[in-house]
């Protein structure tokens, strides 16, 4: 979080396109990713990405503070999930398809050596697998918890639910993903192996 | 009995597992969660297994934003609500246009089976009070019957009283108590043809102008009486009989045959200057039958074919409206979502 945060956005509530801009290049990242997340496509990710930034400069002045990272990245999981609308009203790109194409989510490490790298892809591909089999709402609530590192509470923010809502909907995606890891253990590169066989 | 203790305990541990993870169970069901472990090779394989996971998660690498997402220019900040407000005004709109239509094809179909007359009649009678067509026929006396009988069957031939029933109810409701006080009033309407020659023109005027108003609740009354007994010459007869005088059924029995054949209002018109007798109602005839004639004429002429066609229009204008309303929903509706 950026120490001159709360000024930016006071300045964006005031109409400042470059203070929300500022903002943007802070989060972008962010919400590109969970966009990616949930969209497992980068065209439509970027798509997404774009309306979630739109829509944060329209609804600016309904921030009342908290974390406006919950609420950006709630605004960025609803754009997701409008685009998944959409591209189901387009028969050819359904969520099912786009799981099918691993390149998107395929994000290369620069810092890992090329057989750390080819395994690192594998397992990701995995959890992008494993993460589709989830509810939404628990695999809404894993990705933020586990890829983007919100806590319980910023979580509850951002879904707009209870702690304890939040606390179980972690609980349950996790222990699917943890099925799901586990029936596909073979499959999975070895250091995964090696740390849940420990 | 243990066993199923310790299984229930074993389930709520290991829902425990996932917030142990995070740190954030409190410390006495950590504590709790934490010696369970000890003693529990299958919770803490499923600990481990679910760490994995975990660290797996939190290791995906982050993908760098393919650009920009700054935004060039501030987007229409108001486009959504105004969507929306605009949203609810057609909503608005779209109601007060389908209840519109109803109410135009409801007075539209009620006045649907018959022909012409029957509309008017209906028409006339809720918009002017029954004034309208209670002059005609008190100025000829045989028209009362005339068009009480023509109704009569209409309403027996159409079958259709419940439709008209707004109309003719509440005047049959209004006129079925009436009755027997202007029976004798309006039995002063036949008086008029046969008690003309005797009586002075100065009573007989006013008789007729009393029994104007009178008549005209009776007669769309008259309605439902003869039409369990289609002849309509019974009522008249009836009438007579109350007045006691015979010698008068005659002349208003005469009149009643020509009546069918001749229209109401010109024929009382007509007479009224000709006959010795209708000469007594000529004067309060000649103001009321003034504006009736004009009433029933465009009616009778206009009225009929015009109502149709302009409820008509209103259908099809009523239409067009809600087929335009319902097209720039659905645009706004898109352009919100979108």
């Amino acid at each position: 979080m950026l120490a001159e945060e709360p000024s930016l956005i006071a300045r964006s509530q005031r109409g400042d396109l470059a203070a929300f801009n500022a903002l943007v290049e802070c989060y972008q990242r962010q919400v590109y990713n969970l966009c990616l997340r949930l969209l497992a496509s980068a065209e439509a990710a970027e798509d997404a990405t774009q309306e979630a930034f739109i829509a944060a400069y329209r609804r600016i002045d309904s921030f009342r503070g908290g974390s406006f990272r919950a609420w950006l990245l709630r605004i960025a999981a609803n754009a997701s999930y409008d685009e998944l609308r959409r591209q189901r009203r387009r028969p050819a790109a359904s969520l099912e398809a786009a799981t099918a194409v691993h390149s998107a989510t395929e994000v290369p490490s620069p810092a890992a050596g090329p057989e750390d790298e080819a395994l690192r892809q594998e397992l990701n591909v995995h959890l992008q697998e494993g993460l589709a089999t989830l509810l939404p709402d628990q695999r809404l609530a894993v990705i933020l918890r586990d890829v983007h590192g919100l806590s319980y509470e910023e979580l509850a923010e951002a879904m707009r639910c209870s702690v304890g809502t939040v606390k179980s909907r972690i609980a349950r995606g996790r222990a699917r993903m943890r099925e799901y890891l586990m029936a596909q253990r073979e499959l999975l590169p070895r250091p995964f192996r090696l740390k849940s066989e420990e | 009995m243990l066993e199923v203790l310790a299984r229930i305990h074993h389930r709520r541990i290991r829902r425990q597992l996932s917030p142990y993870l995070d740190g954030v169970l409190s410390a006495r069901d950590s504590r709790r969660l934490e010696g369970h472990l000890a003693q529990c090779q299958a919770c803490r394989d499923e600990l481990a297994e679910l760490r994995a996971t975990v660290q797996a998660l939190a290791e995906l690498p982050l993908a760098e934003a393919p650009r920009s997402f700054a935004l060039a220019a501030a987007p229409q900040p108001a486009l959504r609500p105004a969507a929306r407000r605009m949203e609810f005004g057609l909503r608005l709109a779209t109601a007060a246009a389908a209840f519109a239509l109803a109410a135009v094809l409801v007075g539209d179909f009620a006045g649907l089976p018959d022909t012409g007359e029957r509309e008017e009649r209906s028409m006339a009678g809720r918009a002017e009070l029954y004034s309208a067509p209670a002059e005609t026929e008190v100025a000829p006396q045989g028209p009362t019957a005339g068009p009480a009988e023509s109704s009569a069957d209409k309403q027996a031939t159409t079958g259709t009283p419940s439709l008209l029933a707004p109309g003719i109810a509440g005047t049959g409701e209004e006129a079925t108590p009436v009755p027997p006080a202007t029976g004798g009033e309006g039995a002063a309407a036949p008086q008029l043809g046969a008690v003309a020659p005797s009586a002075g023109p100065e009573t007989a005027a006013p008789g007729a102008s009393q029994a104007a108003p009178p008549a005209a609740t009776p007669t769309p009354a008259a309605t439902p009486t003869p039409a369990t007994t289609p002849t309509a010459a019974e009522t008249p007869p009836g009438a007579f009989g109350l007045e006691g005088t015979p010698e008068t059924a005659p002349p208003t029995l005469l009149p009643e045959t020509p009546s069918p054949a001749a229209t109401p209002p010109p024929v009382g018109a007509q007479i009224a200057p000709s006959g010795p007798e209708q000469q007594l109602s000529p004067e309060p005839e000649k103001q009321v039958p003034a504006e009736a004639e004009r009433e029933t004429l465009t009616a009778e002429e206009g009225g009929g074919p015009s109502r149709e066609t302009v409820v008509r229009w209103l259908e099809v204008g009523l239409g067009i409206g809600l087929a335009l309303l319902l097209v720039s929903w659905g645009l706004t509706r898109r352009r919100g979502r979108a």
